[in-house]
C-alpha cells in the first residue's frame, strides 16, 4: 500500500505548493517590473500589460494543473486540484478580457478593439480573445448546453493548445517587457517546459502505459446493473499502490466493437491483495452499459491511484461513520476490506441508501463484516422504494435518520466520510454541517465539475 | 461545507488578492517617476 499523506502532513506541503504557484504565476510581472521599473506609460496602460502577464502565466500553469500529477494532488485530491484549475481559469479569463481595455483605456483611443487595419501581432492578440472566449465558453456552459465530455475534452485540448501559441507569439512580437534580455529567455522557457509537461502526459505516458496493460482476470455481476471487473497486474510490474478508497483511471481494451474511452472508477478491492485491483461499475451511460460485456482476457490500462477519501489518511479518527448512496458504496468497501484484513478495531456505522432492496451491493460481505465484529461495523440499510415486507430503514438519509443513530452528544467524536450522487452528497454534508460536524471532520469526493 | 471545499475557496480567494495586488502595485510603481514630474509641473503651474 502507498505510504499514506496524513492530514497535518498534507496541509503543510499543501501550502508549499500554494506558495510555490503564486511565485510562477508572479514571477514574469515581478522580473519585468524590477529590469525595468520605470515606464512612460500611464497607469492603466501599465497595469493593462500586467493583467496579461499575469493570466498568461495561470494559463501557462493550467496544463501542469490537469496533468494528473500524482505528487501534485497528494495533498489536495485530484477533485480538488480540478476545481482549482477551473477557478483560476476563470480569473486568467477576467484578466485577458481586460487587458485590451485597460490599453485603450489609457491611451484615450479604442482603435485596438475596433480598428480593422491593425498590424498581424495585434491580430493575433484578439484570436487569442477569441480562442480564451471560445474555450471559457464550451467549459462554463458545458452542463447547460449538454456538450458530451469526450467532445468537450477533446475540443478543450485543442483551444488550449492553440490559445497558448497565439499568447506566445503575440506576447513575443507585442510585449515590451518581453523584448528585455531576460524575459527573452525566460518567457521561450516558460512555454518549453509547460509544452514538456504536457507531451510528457499526453504522448510519453500512454506509451508507457501501452507496455504496461492490466488483465482482466474476473467479472462479477452483483446486482441486476452492476458488476465488478477484477484485475490483474502485468507480469514482472512493480506492485501498484492505492490506499483504500481511492480511485484510479481506466481504459478497457476489449475489442469486439466495444467502446475502450478513458473513465475513472473507485477501486473496491483492498490493497491488502497485492497485484489485484478491482472496479465496480454501475451501468449508467453509454460506456458503463457495455461493462457486463467485458470478458476474462480482456486487457485494461489504469493510472491512479488519486484521491484523499480514505480513512488511512485520518489515523486520529476513532469513531467513524461511512454515509453512501447506491454505487457510492464502492470506496467503502474497499476500506471496510481493508479494515477486516489489517484487523482494525476503529467503530464503524455504514448508512447506506438506495432506490429499491435489489440495488443493494455488497449486501452479504457487508452482513458477514458486521458479524465477525472486525472492525465493529454496525450497517443501516435505507429505502426510499421499500417493498412492504422491508424491515430496514425507509425513506433517505436525512438529519432524522442520522440523529437516530448518532447521538447529538457523540456528533463531536465522530467523522463522517460521504460518498452518494451530488444532490444527495452536498445535502447530506449541509445537515452534518447544520448539526455542528467540524468541516475537519467531513469527508466528500467531488467528481462532478 | 467540508474543510477541502472550504480549502479550496480560501486558495482562490488568496491568489485572486495577491494577484490583483502585484497587478495594481507593479503600474503603480513602475508610473511612481511620470506622476512625480506631473506632480512637479502642476506645482510650477499652480
Amino acid at each position: 500500500m502507498a505510504m499514506p499523506m496524513v492530514a497535518r502532513k498534507a496541509r503543510w506541503i499543501g501550502s508549499f505548493y500554494l506558495f510555490l504557484y503564486v511565485a510562477a504565476v508572479l514571477t514574469p510581472l515581478l522580473l519585468a517590473t524590477a529590469l525595468r521599473p520605470q515606464s512612460q506609460d500611464g497607469f492603466l496602460f501599465n497595469a493593462g500589460q500586467n493583467c496579461a502577464l499575469v493570466g498568461i502565466a495561470i494559463l501557462l500553469l493550467n496544463p501542469v494543473l490537469g496533468a494528473r500529477l500524482k505528487w501534485l494532488e497528494r495533498p489536495f485530491g485530484l477533485d480538488m486540484v480540478f476545481r482549482f484549475h477551473k477557478a483560476v481559469a476563470w480569473i486568467a479569463v477576467v484578466l485577458l478580457a481586460m487587458h485590451p481595455f485597460l490599453l485603450s483605456w489609457d491611451e484615450g483611443i479604442w482603435t485596438l478593439l475596433t480598428e480593422a487595419d491593425e498590424p498581424w501581432n495585434i491580430w493575433l492578440g484578439r484570436a487569442t480573445l477569441l480562442v480564451v472566449a471560445a474555450n471559457a465558453v464550451t467549459s462554463g456552459l458545458r452542463p447547460h448546453i449538454r456538450l458530451d465530455f469526450r467532445a468537450w475534452r477533446s475540443t478543450h485540448n485543442i483551444l488550449v493548445l492553440t490559445l497558448l501559441c497565439l499568447a506566445f507569439v503575440h506576447s513575443y512580437e507585442t510585449g515590451t517587457d518581453l523584448r528585455l534580455q531576460v524575459m527573452r529567455f525566460v518567457w521561450p522557457a516558460a512555454f518549453a517546459a509547460i509544452a514538456t509537461v504536457y507531451i510528457y502526459h499526453r504522448v510519453l505516458w500512454s506509451l508507457r502505459m501501452r507496455r504496461h496493460r492490466w488483465t482482466v482476470v474476473d467479472v462479477r455481476k452483483e446486482t441486476h446493473n452492476v458488476h465488478t471487473v477484477t484485475l490483474k497486474s502485468p507480469r514482472g510490474d512493480k506492485r501498484y499502490d492505492y490506499l483504500p478508497g481511492q480511485f484510479q483511471f481506466m481504459r478497457l481494451y476489449r475489442g469486439r466493437g466495444l467502446p475502450r474511452e478513458e473513465h475513472h472508477f473507485t477501486v473496491s478491492s483492498s490493497p491488502t491483495r497485492e497485484g489485484i485491483a478491482a472496479s465496480t461499475i454501475k451501468q449508467v451511460g453509454d460506456f458503463t452499459s457495455t461493462i457486463g460485456q467485458t470478458r476474462p482476457g480482456d486487457m485494461a490500462e489504469i493510472r491512479g491511484a488519486y484521491g484523499r477519501f480514505s480513512y488511512v489518511l485520518y489515523p486520529e479518527e476513532e469513531d467513524l461513520v461511512f454515509i453512501a448512496g447506491g454505487i457510492g458504496i464502492t470506496p467503502f468497501m474497499s476500506m471496510i476490506r481493508h479494515m477486516r484484513d489489517k484487523r482494525e478495531e476503529r467503530t464503524v456505522l455504514l448508512l447506506y441508501a438506495n432506490r429499491h432492496e435489489q440495488d443493494i451491493v455488497f449486501r452479504d460481505e457487508i452482513d458477514g463484516v458486521a458479524r465477525l465484529q472486525c472492525p465493529c461495523l454496525t450497517v443501516v440499510y435505507a429505502l426510499s422504494d421499500a417493498h412492504a415486507g422491508w424491515t430496514g430503514e425507509r425513506g433517505r438519509i436525512d438529519r432524522q435518520l442520522i440523529l437516530k443513530y448518532c447521538l447529538p452528544q457523540d456528533l463531536a467524536a465522530k467523522a463522517f466520510y460521504v460518498c452518494a450522487p451530488p444532490r444527495m452528497a452536498t445535502e447530506i454534508v449541509g445537515v452534518l454541517t447544520d448539526l455542528g460536524v467540524g468541516s475537519r471532520r467531513i469527508h466528500c469526493e467531488r467528481f462532478w465539475l | 461545507m467540508d474543510a477541502r471545499i472550504r480549502y479550496l475557496v480560501l486558495t482562490v480567494t488568496l491568489v485572486v488578492i495577491v494577484a490583483v495586488a502585484a497587478i495594481l502595485a507593479a503600474a503603480w510603481y513602475r508610473t511612481r517617476e511620470v506622476r512625480a514630474a506631473s506632480e512637479v509641473v502642476h506645482s510650477m503651474r499652480s
